[in-house]
């Protein structure tokens, strides 16, 4: 069991947890190491031309009262780098000295341990983290959904305009009176038809993506290669084809409320796809509560990577990065869509035909 | 031709949805530039192109241009009033060209008002905000010359963007298909752009898009940064205006209504 203390002074120490690891190796390496976050400077302007600055910071630690009281050797100094450092062409959320010294472990005075009777004083740069990539590239290819997500936000609009273009709602209503229940049958229908689309879409999309992504270098351990039945695969994949389907029932409801394919079809677009666009130029503050509040928030399913609070990111839409947990976010869009189908379906039965 | 162009006010005049389409943009440009001046600070962002973040409402009034302008030719063959349209005025150019010119004048009037307002607010709230004299910013005006630009380049923006959206829509005689596309290339576009990873084709996606390229004609800072020059962005947007009027006129006279 290893117990955690911490302390702002390093005088008064207070308990903040204990963990049992029960997988433990009988021979356990135990040391003293200093990290120190990159800073991150964002200067957010609009139309995407934010300034942002980041790059490695450095920190030094004098260690006194170190002891070990069973058995052991003496203390030996080792740098510590990221894995796969010396491979250039993949973008590490570090800066350039990091990688030079810490790979080498010869840079003076910035990266090393000293020892001088009982005292160890240590420099570090970075963070000791699990890795986590700035842009993820395959929630950006999946962003190719938004192309299939317009065809079906028009066709899930048309779906029921046209009736009324038509007149055809007046045969539609002639032979089923219900009017609730002709709603729930197209959003059925149209909310089958668009998950089916959207599944097969983002299987497709998604094994090609990983097999180029690898293919580009983006290998382990830095790039986890996803299986699409792996259990965040499976909410990428899900989760997409949800979004594809919901969309389609949003739509459906939009144009049983304005009966007009224009205005519908405009209103949903403005809903789902308008909203990352916002994220893009808006700056942090209101992008983040544009992508909090609209159905926009459920592309959060499509994030793969967990954010840990131990490690300094800066969340930005621009980046792909969304406020709100994977579900939550799909939850706001589920809110939107019952809204939406219970207002349509309130209209169709109050209203003549 | 006079008289087509009266026909074709009257027609949008006396359309239900066109006075409150036409309130509803203003009020929604408005408001979202009024949101981004309002929220925008100067100590964390002083790197901010104040007149680009006025204007900001612009990227929001364009889907209301769009929706009005496909909305003064696509119902017509929803309807069938096409038929009367084309029976009252047999040549299809002096169809469309009063159409376009009804379309600018009222787009023009409506993003005089946008700019406008949205100038105005800005420069009632963004010294409140940060961004004050003493921090070298003046207040927005329109003497002040890449300000004029971009504020008259919006509103040549926003005629642009109408005349785009009726070339597509003559070419695709329905509301659905033309919205879904000009709403895809103004905003689905520009998505892309910024999250692909190839800078080359973020850079490409910039230039030669509608959107992307006419809204440079906004940026009064940082103009060596950006991909594209102001008017020649603007220019880009011209040049996709007058491809979709062509096609739509290409296929209007070739084909029965």
């Amino acid at each position: 069991m290893i117990t955690g203390y911490e302390s702002a002074g390093g005088t008064r120490w207070s308990a903040i947890g204990t963990a049992v690891l029960p997988k433990l190796t009988t021979v356990v390496q135990a040391g003293l190491f200093v990290a120190s976050p990159d800073y991150t400077e964002l200067a957010s302007g609009f139309g995407g031309g934010d300034d942002s600055n980041n790059g490695p910071t450095w920190s030094a630690s004098s260690f006194t009262h170190v002891a070990l009281t069973t058995g052991a050797a003496k203390w030996t100094g080792t740098a510590v780098a990221p894995p796969g450092a010396t491979q250039q062409n993949i973008i590490f959320p570090i800066g350039p000295h990091q990688q030079k010294c810490g790979v080498t472990g010869t840079c003076p005075g910035k990266q090393g341990f000293s020892q001088a009777g009982g005292t160890f004083r240590v420099t570090g740069s970075g963070d000791i983290a699990p890795f986590t990539p700035i842009v993820d590239p395959l929630q950006v290819c999946l962003f190719g959904v938004l192309f299939g997500l317009i065809a079906l936000i028009a066709i899930g609009v048309v779906y029921i305009t046209a009736e009324y273009r038509r007149g055809m709602i007046r045969t539609t209503l002639t032979a089923s009176p219900r009017r609730g229940r002709i709603l729930a049958a197209k959003a059925i229908v149209i909310g089958t038809v668009g998950f089916a689309a959207g599944l097969i879409g983002t299987v497709i999309a998604f094994i090609v993506v990983e097999r180029k992504l690898n293919k580009l270098g983006w290998m382990p351990p830095v790039w986890h290669i996803l299986s699409a039945t792996s259990s965040i695969g499976l909410q990428v994949i899900i989760g997409t084809a949800a979004i594809v389907a919901l969309t389609g029932v949003l739509a459906l409801a939009a144009g049983v409320i304005t009966r007009r394919s224009a205005g519908a079809v405009a209103a949903v677009i403005g809903l789902v796809i308008v909203p990352l666009v916002l994220g893009i130029v808006l700056p942090l503050a209101p992008a983040r509560l544009v992508l909090m509040i609209t159905p926009a928030a459920a592309f959060s399913v499509q994030q793969i990577y967990p954010r840990y609070s131990q490690v300094s990111t800066t969340c930005a839409p621009y980046h792909g990065c969304f406020p709100l947990a994977p579900w939550t976010g799909f939850a706001v869009m589920c809110a939107w869509v019952a809204a939406a189908l219970i207002t349509a379906a309130w209209l169709l039965r109050r209203r003549d035909a | 031709m006079s008289r087509a162009v009266r026909a074709e006010w009257t027609k949008l005049r006396t359309m239900p949805g066109t006075a409150w389409l036409v309130f509803a943009g203003i009020v929604a440009a408005i408001g979202a530039s009024w949101l981004a001046s309002a929220i925008v600070k100067c100590p964390s962002s002083c790197g901010t192109d104040t007149t680009k973040l006025s204007l900001t409402g612009i990227l929001i009034g364009q889907a209301a241009v769009a929706i009005l302008a496909i909305g003064v030719i696509a119902p017509e063959y929803g309807t069938g009033m096409i038929k009367t349209t084309l029976t009252a005025v047999p040549r299809r150019s002096v169809v469309l060209a009063a159409k376009a010119a009804v379309i600018t004048g009222v787009v023009a009037a409506a993003g005089v008002v946008e700019v406008l307002g949205s100038l105005l607010i800005g420069r009632l709230l963004q010294p409140g905000n940060g961004f004050s004299a003493a921090r070298g910013f003046a207040a927005l005006s329109l003497t002040h010359g890449p300000t004029l630009r971009a504020a008259a380049g919006s509103v040549l923006y926003l005629a642009l963007i109408g005349l785009l959206s009726l070339g597509a829509a003559t070419a695709l005689r329905d509301s659905a298909a033309a919205l879904t596309v000009v709403l895809g290339l103004l905003y689905v576009v520009p998505v892309l752009g910024v999250v692909l990873l190839s800078h080359r084709w973020q850079a490409r996606i910039d230039r030669w898009t509608p959107a992307s390229a006419g809204l440079a004609i906004q940026a009064t800072r940082h103009l060596a940064r950006l991909p594209i020059e102001p008017w020649p962005g603007l220019g880009v947007l011209a040049a996709w205006t007058a491809g979709a009027l062509l096609a739509g006129y290409l296929l209007l006279r070739l084909r029965d209504a």
